[in-house]
């Protein structure tokens, strides 16, 4: 006998509105609700943040801002404000040398004891912070650290910067309200390759300062963050998750077809992978990485936001990043579906949320109220500085983007850590497209139009993130997609579904179908482009094309049960223009990289024979 | 004893004062001999290294090789000529980068002098959040279920309008159709009801007489996309908020102030301090008036 049977009405009715918290007998129980926030976020607290700039916006400020409140610019110290608050943030300030820098430019007593502290402190009075930058960076690319940097990693250091950004996190939680996760970014190079990723516990001050945020300098290799992660739970009794960015600069090796050791990929390894990292962020400030136009070119708008500057400080090594596999997520995607059915278990099973990635502290990812990466881009003149090097990008190259959006029942730490790891979760580049997904095999044409549409979806199938397995016989899956404009941005242009599926021989393949398309068009495989409303000498556009909403049932045409596939879907805004035609025209220049067109993508449903 | 809390004028006392002691203590007048001993290469040890230990100064020292000590003695005689003989030229006139470098050191001063002062008390804060209010006002927000008619004339809306009546916040949601955004708004601005309805919907159930807005059903309301009936079951006009609510922001603000005041504070004193003289007009403009500069 199940304990729900017992319950009586009454105290069923009591145990749902104590799960709704603060909205209780408002919201209809189990309704999920739609909240945005940033996973990916630097503050002060970070060494290149500082060293570039931001010596004021510290964890304090980063959640003001995302709150809704004016805070100061830390580069050109204007008055700056979110044009709609986030419902939650992860300030994740680098590991590597956690409020470190910022220590030696305070004159902090602990630092000036080591030799390192006070070579460091001399160059920064004498104004050559990037000197800092490249040695530290340089050194994180080298397979041999210098012993003299290693001074700067006491834990007596490391945990009192680290006890700083706690308390500032706990002290900016207001459940119900606004959501502050414990984070920090584990800052792994490996010979150029970009491998970072941010980890979150939902856990307290309480516990997490019972632990010193795990850092590339304990090792480079994911296995042994995965390892610490499993050890340091199990001890404290809590939970992790790490989220893995900038794929597009790891040139391949964040989704590769090896390990950190070079050995083929195992059902072990896929397992724990998947036990510890549901999601990867699929676009921000650094680039999309949802795929590349040499990766998917019957994909005509695989252009979009692409970035490729690595960060590597060395002298002669490759400074662009190679495009290929392992580096975008759809061939990612894909080929987990390939390592599945060698091994047995899919490594790379993961949901999509966009992040920022911002150092400014200010978590922006609009294309007209947008503060930079790093505090010099905030301003138009701004945007000619380089800092990785002549061949390194500029404030141009930088994307407006992303944001998470995440279905929980509540803003809670708790609620909000269970929707990431079930992938109830998506990413847009920046605007706050609503985006319902589910899929199942008894929906119906007029299933998009239902009224309560989640409802719907979830008793007849399954919602993003989601597996579909044992079809039933002479069936195809079919997904119900429905997906709002952000009130304050522009309307939308259409709903395409991504599949990727592997064939009869293996070969992983991908399609992308439209399926609902804006102003009556026909949905065909390929549409009219909408004209384009975009004013560039004022830099506005108009939504006299698109629609607000766009909503479609679609049934996989050429599904094959014996095949494994996965099918996300991919929504498109009409055009408008890019954040730096704002700054080329305040300038008076021509712009280049005019126009965009902002997308939310969810994370797949996967069917599995 | 105001005076003496401003940091500005309180260190000038304690310089003059430090002066003073010193040429007690030193009757000699200087005259210009470059002394090279212990104390003065420690000193310089200390400027180059950028860490002001004397015990770390004098290891290092001792652990260089004699060229090396050579090289240091030779770099710490060619500076000490070199600035005395610029000084002695008056270099240091009219040079906008040394005159930035000593605003600057007066700016940290200042600083410190307010960020040593200790934390506010509830009464200060609470004092400083009155003077405040506008800055902490919580906004205007309001709670309502709707109910949506779409491509509606109000007609549809009116004929559902007495099927409603007796059902609570919740219990409507069978009725109407759906709409792009949510069915329910919980403690919502009017800035975010007006982005998901538009202006006018969003002035009329802000304005609604709040007697007969509560508890019951309502319209129908238009808005951008439709017919709405409404069921308004809060609306909090904007209020002050306690000081426990927003001490984070408070105390923030009232540290960033006091460092501008210790500032303005410093900088007035020194008004008085210092003849100015020139145009009338932009004396005028600094509000200032002409002084006769004293006789040297």
């Amino acid at each position: 006998m199940s304990v729900s049977k017992r319950l009586t009405p009454s105290v069923l009715a009591v145990a749902i509105g104590l799960g709704v918290g603060l909205n209780a007998g408002l919201v209809e129980a189990a309704e999920k609700q739609l909240y945005w926030g940033d996973t990916h976020l630097h503050s002060s607290y970070s060494f290149d943040a500082f060293l570039f700039g931001n010596r004021s916006a510290d964890p304090d400020t980063a959640y003001r801002y995302a709150k809704g409140y004016p805070v100061i610019h830390p580069g050109h110290r204007g008055r700056v404000q979110i044009d709609t608050p986030l419902d939650f943030l992860v300030v994740s300030d680098h590991a590597e040398l956690m409020g470190v820098v910022r220590g030696l430019a305070r004159g902090n007593k602990l630092l000036a004891e080591y030799p390192i502290g006070r070579k460091f402190m001399g160059w920064m009075q004498q104004g050559q912070a990037g000197k800092v930058f490249s040695t530290l960076v340089a050194n994180a690319n080298s397979d041999q650290r210098a012993p003299e940097l290693l001074q700067l990693l006491d834990p007596k250091v490391r945990k009192s910067m680290w006890a700083e950004i706690v308390d500032a996190t706990e002290r900016n939680y207001e459940p119900g309200k606004f959501t502050t996760l414990v984070g920090w970014e584990w800052s792994a190079m490996n010979n150029g390759a970009n491998l970072h990723r941010i980890v979150l516990t939902a856990t307290g001050a309480d516990k997490a300062k019972q632990f010193i945020p795990y850092s590339s300098n304990e090792s480079w290799k994911a296995e042994d963050l995965w390892q610490w992660m499993g050890e340091t739970s199990q001890r404290l009794g809590i939970d992790m998750i790490s989220i893995p960015h900038n794929a597009n600069i790891s040139k391949g090796e964040m989704f590769n077809n090896v390990d950190s050791d070079g050995r083929p990929l195992t059902a072990d390894y896929a397992r724990t992978r998947m036990r510890w990292e549901p999601v990867v962020e699929m676009t921000q400030i650094k680039g999309d990485s949802e795929t590349h136009p040499l990766l998917s070119p019957n994909d005509e708008f695989a252009e979009f936001e692409t970035y490729r500057f690595l960060i590597d400080t060395r002298p002669d090594t490759e400074k662009i990043a190679p495009v290929n596999d392992g580096s975008y997520i759809r061939s990612a995607l894909k080929r987990g579906l390939s390592v599945e059915q060698q091994t047995g278990a899919n490594p790379y099973k993961f949901g999509l949320i966009g992040a920022t990635d911002s150092h400014t502290g200010l978590a922006s990812a609009e294309e007209t109220n947008f503060h930079g990466k790093m505090a010099g881009d905030g301003s138009p003149g701004g945007k000619d500085g380089k800092r990785i090097g002549a061949e390194g990008p500029t404030g141009w190259d930088m994307s407006a983007s992303g944001l998470a959006a995440v279905w929980a029942e509540e803003n809670t730490r708790e609620a909000i850590m269970a929707a990431f790891k079930r992938r109830e979760v998506y990413a847009t580049s920046g605007p706050r497209i609503g985006v319902q997904m589910f899929g199942g095999w008894q929906f119906k044409n007029k299933d998009a139009s239902a009224k309560r549409f989640a409802k719907l979806g979830n008793k007849k199938g399954v919602p993003m993130g989601s597996d579909l397995s044992a079809a039933p016989k002479g069936k195809a899956p079919g997904f119900i997609v429905r997906a709002v404009k952000d009130p304050t941005s522009a309307n939308l242009d259409r709903i395409q579904i991504v599949k990727g599926w592997l064939d009869a021989d293996g070969v992983p393949q991908e399609k992308v179908y439209n399926i609902a398309a804006s102003d009556k068009r026909k949905v065909e495989p390929k549409m009219a482009a909408l004209q384009s409303t975009v004013d560039l000498a004022k830099g506005s556009y108009r939504n006299s094309v698109g629609d607000a909403e766009l909503a479609a049932y679609w049934q996989d045409p050429a599904f094959d049960p014996a095949q494994r596939a996965f099918y996300y879907a991919r929504v498109l805004e009409i055009k408008t223009p890019r954040h730096t035609v704002l700054d080329r025209i305040a300038l008076g220049q021509e712009p280049k990289l005019t126009i965009v067109q902002e997308r939310a993508y969810t994370s797949p449903i996967w069917y599995t024979p | 004893m105001r005076l003496l809390k401003e940091p500005l004028l309180l260190f000038l006392a304690v310089g003059a004062a430090l002066f003073y002691v010193f040429n007690l203590l030193n009757p000699e007048q200087d005259d210009g001999t470059i002394i090279i001993n212990d104390e003065t290469l420690l000193t310089f040890i200390q400027y180059r290294s950028k860490v002001f230990d004397e015990a770390m100064a004098k290891t290092r020292w001792q652990s260089m090789s004699a060229a090396e000590q050579q090289q240091m003695l030779n770099d710490f005689l060619e500076e000490e000529l070199l600035y005395r003989e610029a000084l002695a030229l008056e270099l240091e006139q009219d040079d906008y980068i040394i005159k930035r470098r000593l605003i600057q050191k007066m700016d940290f001063i200042l600083q410190s002098g307010a960020e040593s002062l200790p934390a506010p008390s509830d009464t200060e804060l609470q004092s400083f959040m009155e003077k405040y209010a506008a800055d902490y006002l919580v906004q205007p927000h309001i709670t309502f279920a709707h109910v949506y008619f779409k491509n509606d004339d109000g007609s549809r809306a009116e004929a559902t309008l007495p099927k409603l009546q007796g059902l609570g916040f919740s219990e409507a949601g069978e009725f109407g159709e759906r709409f792009l955004y949510h069915r329910n708004y919980v403690e919502r601005t009017y800035d975010y009801v007006a982005a998901h309805f538009g202006e006018a919907f969003a002035e009329r159930i802000f304005a609604l007489e709040l007697a007969q807005a509560s508890g019951q059903w309502l319209g129908p309301i238009g808005s951008e996309h439709g017919q709405h009936l409404v069921f308004i079951s809060a609306r909090v006009a904007s209020y002050q908020p306690q000081l426990d609510e927003v001490r984070g922001r408070v105390l923030a603000d009232y540290q960033r102030e006091r460092l501008l005041d210790a500032k303005q504070t410093a900088v007035q004193a020194l008004k008085q301090q210092h003849a100015i003289d020139g145009k009338a007009e932009f004396l005028q403009m600094l509000q200032l008036n002409p002084q006769p500069k004293e006789a040297p």
